[in-house]
């Protein structure tokens, strides 16, 4: 089942391991005055970066079109609204993660009626 | 009159019978920048290349015997060929006065031709400056700081001053309508940028 990640928005920088699909990372969360949101960033268990700085872009993933060969497997997405505020991190805007195996599963099946055409 | 030598960087020499003056410009660019109350102030100063100007380098058939160079009816072409060939290229200038300069490139060296066997130069030379490229390595970036105020701060280090919650566990989500539009939004985002699934 899809996960919410923690979050704390009461402090501007802060940093937490996390295990996703067996796999430990660590995730770290900046809020940026100037730009008024939420930035993340994806590190290995040793604080090697892997993603640096992604926004918290709703209706996104913050990591895709990456290739993440050290990070999990799955998927992140931001849910909420944009034009948030600080507080707003893991109340209305929240960090949610899907394995492979959970989109895999939510691709439509085939029905029969399709058209195959050949070009 | 001077004696100049110019040598071409295969070391091959040329002297001119004679030259009536010559002058090496040395100057210095002090920048200029101009503010409201209408003066002007500078932050730096550019030290310029130096520039030699020959005036009347006299060729003749005939030179004087003390000088490298032998006479004939064709040392008026060589002369001019020697300069043709030092045009684009370093090459060594050698005065009385000034000594021996280097990295000399030639701007301009016009001739006058009278009713005497002979040309007359003027010949300008500006001192090249030559510089080697090299690789600067540059750090990474490191993740933007920010007080307990969520002011950007600067000069601090990365990740360290972030504050360390620790190991936390995942929520489960509650599923339903929300899940399947952020999985049908991920699906259609992976098709549009063509992310195997």
């Amino acid at each position: 089942m899809a996960a919410f990640l923690p979050a704390f928005p009461a402090i501007p920088q802060h940093v937490y391991t996390v295990t996703l699909e067996g796999a430990q990372f660590r995730l770290q969360f900046t809020w940026r005055r100037r730009l008024q949101s939420w930035y993340v960033s994806l590190l290995a268990l040793d604080d090697t970066p892997i993603a640096m700085g992604r926004r918290l872009s709703a209706g996104w993933d913050p990591f895709f079109g990456f290739v993440l060969e050290a990070g999990p497997d799955g998927f992140f997405v931001v849910r909420g609204t944009d034009g948030y505020a600080r507080e707003d991190l893991g109340a209305s805007l929240r960090l949610v993660y899907f394995t492979r195996a959970e989109l895999r599963a939510a691709i439509p099946a085939a029905t029969g009626d399709e058209v195959v055409v050949e070009i | 009159m001077a004696a100049i030598t110019i040598i071409r960087d295969d070391g091959q020499a040329f002297s001119f019978d004679g030259v009536v003056s010559y002058t090496l410009t040395a100057s210095v660019t002090v920048t200029d920048h101009p503010i409201e109350s209408g003066s002007v102030v500078s932050d730096h100063a550019q030290v310029q290349p130096k520039m030699l100007s020959l005036s009347r380098a006299i060729v003749t058939e005939t030179p004087f015997s003390d000088q490298d160079s032998s006479g004939g009816a064709d040392r008026v072409t060589r002369a001019l060929e020697f300069l043709d060939s030092i045009a684009g290229a370093l090459c060594t200038v050698v005065s009385e006065r000034y000594g021996t300069i280097e990295n000399m490139a030639i701007l301009r060296y016009p001739s006058t031709a009278d009713v005497l066997r002979r040309l007359a130069f003027d010949i300008d030379f500006k001192q090249v400056r030559l510089a080697e490229a090299g690789l600067v390595d540059i750090a990474p970036s490191t993740p933007v700081q920010v007080d307990a105020g969520g002011a950007e701060t600067s000069g601090a280090a990365g990740l360290p001053d972030a504050q360390d919650a620790g190991e936390q566990a995942t929520t489960p989500t509650e599923g339903g309508e929300q899940d399947e539009a952020d999985t049908s939004l991920l699906l259609d985002l992976a098709t549009a940028l063509g992310v195997e699934v």
